[in-house]
């Protein structure tokens, strides 16, 4: 179907490794895009033939404008940016160092904000409109205890996404974000399985549609919000969470 | 063509479906596989493959619960169900009477209430379905009364209650109906005036591109892309929230 489709577009998708970023690169790739994915490790055996991967640290000096720069290389029609890079770093807030807030606010924010600078630059220096998908979290607006840094760089994500779409909107380039919940991924498999009995099941309760998601149910959606079906959508954040956060997480 | 956004074997209802986005979201549910029956007031929906052109006033609530029974003996449960109608005045804000502020609220709210649960209970007895409902921009943020300078009617106020409570009914429904598989979500158009009105008023097409972020009006084909993500396969894990295709209209 046309409306759905990336054929002809050309795609970068930073934190592709594994998890949710994976997943996303399969779905692009499946909806017709060139892919380009990147991560910390070698190349993961789950990428699609044809798939380039560049690994590098996104928060060396200068590791965005250079990451763009080689996708650029690989992929000339490059035009669409998913920023999905991120971890989790907390411990209690009250044994929170700088080096750990430091850490979570340059991989989760500042790369994200300098790889869209980089991919933005191109984007205009070229005359050429395009699309940018952030991924934030639902922690970016629904507050968990013991992940300050976390949850305050999920925020700045949101805030991100909407302050990006209005500078680039003249641009002609549309920035878009999708805000997980509860996913089950290599990330999130070591919190869950050190909260298995009690938290876990509070939040399987909290999730409406009763279990918790997979990787895959975040990769239609950033298919959407960069295909020409989502022409007219920019600034908009799609929450995918099964439902956690409509009536509130709260505690068990 | 195979494409994860597809609704082959899907039956879908779509109440309004002859209105100006009515109609291009039939086009391509219709276009994604999908059966659609095309609601509207008696005498609107014209014939087209793949669709049943029905008569409803909806905001009939007697004739509107005989026209489900009928509709679910004679199809079955749907898949998804799609409610586009509103009503309103064109009346200035000081002449709105008590009674023409309860009408619209019936037809806007108590309508959609009746439809969606009626259509709901249904769905959920089978375990399975996708309701959305049409907000607006203007369920979000208050219109600017500068942009509907004469000769254009202000938009009213009964307008924007109806839409923001759409936006509840959406959360709440999701909430009610998680557990038993049926998911509820609401789009919220922006600016989409008709080609007549694209036509005859440029002066106040250029007040509100000037609202957008993207700086146009959206067209109709634009709306249609969200409705078919949201009653599909790649949005199985997303409820309870309300996805804007606004251009940005709402995030500056």
């Amino acid at each position: 179907m046309k409306a759905f489709s990336l054929s002809g577009h050309a795609a970068i998708v930073t934190g592709s490794s594994q998890g949710i970023g994976l997943a996303i690169a399969h779905g692009l790739h499946e909806a017709g895009a060139r892919v380009v994915a990147h991560g910390l490790q070698e190349r993961p055996g789950e990428l699609p033939e044809g798939v380039t991967y560049i690994p590098c640290d996104l928060c060396d000096h200068g590791a965005s404008a250079k990451l763009i720069e080689r996708a650029i290389a690989a992929e000339p029609a490059l035009d669409t940016l998913v920023c999905n890079a991120g971890s989790f770093f907390d411990v209690p807030f009250l044994e929170m160092t700088e080096a750990l807030w430091d850490k979570t606010l340059n991989l989760n924010l500042r790369t994200a904000f300098f790889t869209a600078q980089a991919f933005a630059r191109h984007l205009v220096r070229a005359g050429r409109g395009g699309s940018i998908v952030i991924t934030s979290s639902t922690n970016g607006f629904q507050a968990e205890s013991d992940s300050v840094a976390y949850d305050v760089s999920k925020g700045g994500l949101v805030m991100l996404t909407k302050s990006l779409a209005v500078s680039l909107a003249p641009h002609g380039i549309r920035v878009n974000g999708i805000a997980p919940g509860l996913i089950k991924t290599p990330l999130t498999s070591v919190w869950m399985e050190s909260r298995a009995n009690d938290l876990l099941k509070h939040y399987e309760k909290k999730i409406l549609l009763g279990h918790v998601g997979k990787a895959e149910d975040c990769a239609g959606a950033v298919t959407f919000l960069c295909s020409p079906a989502a022409s007219y959508i920019t600034g908009e954040i799609i929450v995918i969470d099964g439902g956690l956060t409509t009536s509130q997480i709260g505690k068990p | 063509m195979s494409t994860p956004f597809s609704l082959q074997n899907r039956d879908i209802w779509v109440i309004g479906a002859a209105g100006y986005l009515g109609q291009e979201v039939v086009k391509l549910l219709t276009a994604l596989g999908a059966s659609v029956l095309c609601a509207d007031l008696p005498g609107k929906a014209q014939p087209a493959p793949n669709t049943t052109p029905a008569g409803l006033d909806a905001a009939d609530i007697p004739a509107l619960e005989k026209f489900i029974t009928d509709q679910i003996a004679a199809r079955g449960v749907p898949h998804g169900l799609v409610v586009m109608t509103y009503a309103g005045t064109a009346k200035k804000f000081d002449e709105l009477t008590a009674a023409d502020f309860d009408h619209a609220n019936h037809g806007n709210l108590t309508a959609t209430f009746t439809l969606a649960r009626a259509i709901g209970n249904a769905m959920a007895e089978r375990g399975s379905g996708s309701l959305v409902l049409f907000s607006s921009m203007y369920g979000t943020v208050s219109p600017d009364p500068h942009i509907y300078e004469s000769p254009m009617t202000p938009n009213p106020v009964e307008y924007g209650v109806g839409k923001a409570g759409m936006q509840h009914l959406t959360r709440y429904l999701a909430v009610h109906y998680g557990k038993s598989g049926v998911r509820c979500n609401a789009i919220s158009p922006g600016p989409f005036p008709n080609p007549s009105v694209q036509h005859d008023e440029p002066a106040f097409i250029d007040r509100l591109s000037k609202k957008v972020p993207l700086g146009r009006v959206g067209q109709s084909p634009e709306i249609a892309g969200a409705v078919a993500f949201l009653l599909g396969d790649t949005s199985t894990f997303i409820t309870g929230q309300n996805l804007a295709v606004d251009g940005g209209w709402t995030i500056w």
